[in-house]
């Protein structure tokens, strides 16, 4: 008899190929990566096998069933059939990472005791070569009991049979596990290793000696106490220097495609509001962010690159050194370093930080660090203030500008880290535990479909809020008018009379300090909806023509700005700096708020500390922007 | 073009725009509020216990 769904869960341990071989059944795109934790909530896809519909559950790793963080409880309440809005489930399917077999049979066994359809499914066999393993699979399937199923997910080999079983499973007799007596006290944690190690002797054999693996040669430089560190800082340093030399060109091909999409429109449109609502409200509020593609796709390749290579665990081994003094450990450390990213996902992947106040702690940073969203303004400012000067012959001084505003974000999330611990969040820091993935060489097809899918995010904002901003910012600009169609006033008295300078003029003494004027002060106030519409409402305002090189032109009306009467420069170097540390510190962007209500508990508690959160942020941006400003005229920035 | 279709296009685009800023706004807050404070989440601040 055929079901009309049979309803599948894939269990196993973090890191062991769960997601990849969710997305080979399915051939949806879930998000993976080569280090533990990445899903961190139930993910559903679906696929027909034989005129049955197969739904598949691919669930947040987790090493038993006695769960410990958040994340773990998702898999904990779908096995025991408790979790809302989940059916039971028919199959579960327990993956195995066939080069730690020894560990990820404890969580197998605790499935199989459940005595439920079970298909244990031997994930990357192709590393068993390498690691001088064998596994007898037929031996193993004796000994558990349960149908095992040898893969490779990445390259989808043995996959289909992975469906074939998942549909048999039903049929078959289920594993006597529960039975036998070496495990009859399943709660006992040390005969259920005892029992293990037996299994393990009768299906594995290693090659003879102890010969050093190459990857283990490299754990050697990379988690070396003064080597780590060091290269960790240099692969940053070439990542940020690369955005700006590999991007620009790119770049400057988008921004050409902009000026000539603009100059069609002028020719379509007959002159007035709507052809200006079009040119200088659309094309220049969204085509000023989506020129900054480039830069974004290259940051998600290269972090992409990262996880995909199994760097980032050694990453986080090599700075929880650095971390604990400030009472958080390493595995705060991959929240905090996909922050550069995106804080949404950053804020989700503290789920896998077992102690509440160490992941409430780490959700109240990770905002500090310098997000994709932030690399406009920075890129902006920094092309506009500080000279193109190459140091050495190897980096550039703008290269070194945005590498500082991401050390800036990263030292002052620690700090803040530091704080909230050793206050608010006070409590013991627990011992680093983290798997070190095998290395891997980056899946191009991974990565670039991690990148596009970022991406799409970027520009499904671009065309949408900033789209909507740009607009309304556009015609607050434009009315109330000022002059008549036979006597019009210049842009700049336009702009001044306007309902967005009324505001802009109305926040002038909250930026003055600061060294800006209201015209900032107006891009600011937009941009705390999203902060990439500092650039475009800067755009708007300052009506740049859509040409080849609307952002260069940005920047040098910017630099060249000057105030009405004196004629000394609107923006001083100075100003520039210290706008550059508001920007840093600040949190702009409410999606981030959203998302940290939900984590903090929902409700009026989570409102409660996103409420502290923003409010910090906000203090520390305005303050650092002040002082930065003050010590940089003192330095003759002026 | 006239003059009143110029001026209607605009208002289109501008109330559109407006009317999209307001309801992400709304959904936004009622997402926020709809968060229930306790479940079987695993946070103990929000008053669940996880399974031991």
């Amino acid at each position: 008899m055929t079901r009309p769904t049979l309803r599948v869960a894939l269990i196993g341990n973090p890191n062991c190929g769960k997601s990849t071989l969710f997305n080979a059944l399915t051939g949806r795109r879930q998000k993976v990566a080569n280090f533990p934790g990445v899903t961190v909530e139930r993910v559903e896809g679906s696929y027909v096998h034989e005129g049955t519909t197969v739904s598949v559950l691919d669930l947040p790793g987790t090493y038993s069933l006695s769960p410990d963080a958040p994340d773990e409880v998702i898999t904990y309440d779908v096995v025991h059939d408790r979790a809302d809005g989940v059916a039971p489930v028919d199959v579960f399917v327990v993956v195995l990472d066939a080069e730690n077999l020894e560990r990820n049979l404890y969580l197998a066994t605790e499935v199989l005791e459940l005595g439920r359809p079970t298909v244990v499914v031997l994930n990357r066999v192709d590393r068993l070569p390498l690691a001088g393993m064998k596994v007898d699979v037929v031996e193993l399937i004796h000994a558990l009991g349960a149908i095992v199923v040898p893969t490779v997910a990445t390259t989808q080999e043995g996959v289909e049979r992975v469906r074939h079983c998942i549909a048999r499973a039903l049929d078959v007799p289920q594993s006597q596990l529960r039975n036998q007596g070496a495990v009859a006290e399943e709660y006992r944690a040390e005969r259920r290793y005892e029992w293990i190690a037996a299994v393990m002797a009768r299906t594995v054999t290693r090659e003879a000696g102890t010969r050093t693996r190459p990857s283990d040669r490299v754990d050697a430089v990379l988690l070396h106490r003064v080597w780590g560190p060091l290269i960790f800082v240099a692969v940053m340093a070439i990542a940020f220097q690369a955005l700006f030399l590999v991007a620009t060109p790119l770049a400057t091909v988008l921004q050409s495609a902009l000026g000539s999409l603009s100059d069609v429109l002028r020719g379509l449109l007959p002159a007035g509001d709507f052809q200006s609502l079009l040119i200088d409200g659309v094309l220049g509020g969204v085509g000023s962010v989506v020129v900054f593609v480039p830069q974004i796709a290259l940051l998600f390749l290269f972090i992409g690159a990262l996880e995909d290579s199994g760097y980032l665990s050694r990453a986080a081994f090599v700075m929880d050194r650095f971390m604990r003094p400030l009472g958080l450990q390493g595995k705060s450390f991959i929240p905090l370093l996909s922050g550069y990213a995106c804080a949404v996902p950053a804020i989700m992947a503290t789920r896998t930080i077992p102690q509440t106040k160490e992941r409430l702690a780490t959700i109240m940073v990770v905002p500090l660090m310098s997000c994709s969203a932030r690399l406009p303004v920075y890129a902006l400012l920094i092309s506009a203030f500080v000279p193109a000067v190459t140091i050495g012959h190897v980096i550039t001084l703008q290269g070194l500008a945005l590498l500082a505003m991401y050390l800036f974000g990263t030292v002052a999330a620690l700090a803040a880290a530091a704080v909230f611990r050793r206050t608010l969040l006070r409590s013991d820091t627990r011992a680093l535990i983290i798997e070190m993935p095998a290395y891997a060489k980056p899946t191009m097809r991974v990565l670039l479909t991690t990148v596009w899918q970022r991406v799409s995010v970027f520009l499904q904002r671009a065309g949408t809020v900033i789209f909507a901003i740009s607009v309304i910012l556009w015609a607050m600009g434009r009315y109330p008018q000022a002059g008549t169609p036979s006597a019009p006033v210049s842009e700049e008295a336009q702009l001044t009379q306007s309902a967005l300078g009324q505001v802009g003029h109305a926040v002038e003494p909250l930026v003055r300090p600061l060294g800006l004027d209201w015209k900032i002060g107006v891009a600011m106030v937009a941009s705390f909806a999203a902060r990439e519409v500092f650039v475009s409402t800067m755009a708007t305002m300052y009506g740049v023509p859509q040409h080849e090189t609307v952002h260069t032109e940005l920047a040098a009306r910017l630099r060249d700005a000057r105030a009405p009467g004196t004629g000394r420069p609107t923006y001083t170097r100075a100003a520039a700096f210290g706008l550059l540390a508001f920007y840093v510190f600040a949190l702009m962007c409410t999606s981030t708020i959203a998302v940290t209500v939900r984590e903090t508990g929902g409700g009026w508690q989570g409102a409660r500390w996103a409420s502290l959160q923003f409010s910090y942020m906000l203090v520390l941006a305005w303050g650092s922007a002040f002082v930065v400003y003050r010590i940089a005229l003192a330095l003759g920035a002026g | 073009m006239p003059h009143w279709a110029d001026r209607a296009l605009v208002l289109a685009l501008v109330g559109g725009a407006a009317w999209f800023i307001a309801h992400r706004a709304w959904q936004r807050l009622a997402s926020v509020r709809a968060t229930k404070t306790a479940g079987s989440c695993g946070h103990d601040n929000c008053g669940c216990k996880p399974p031991a």
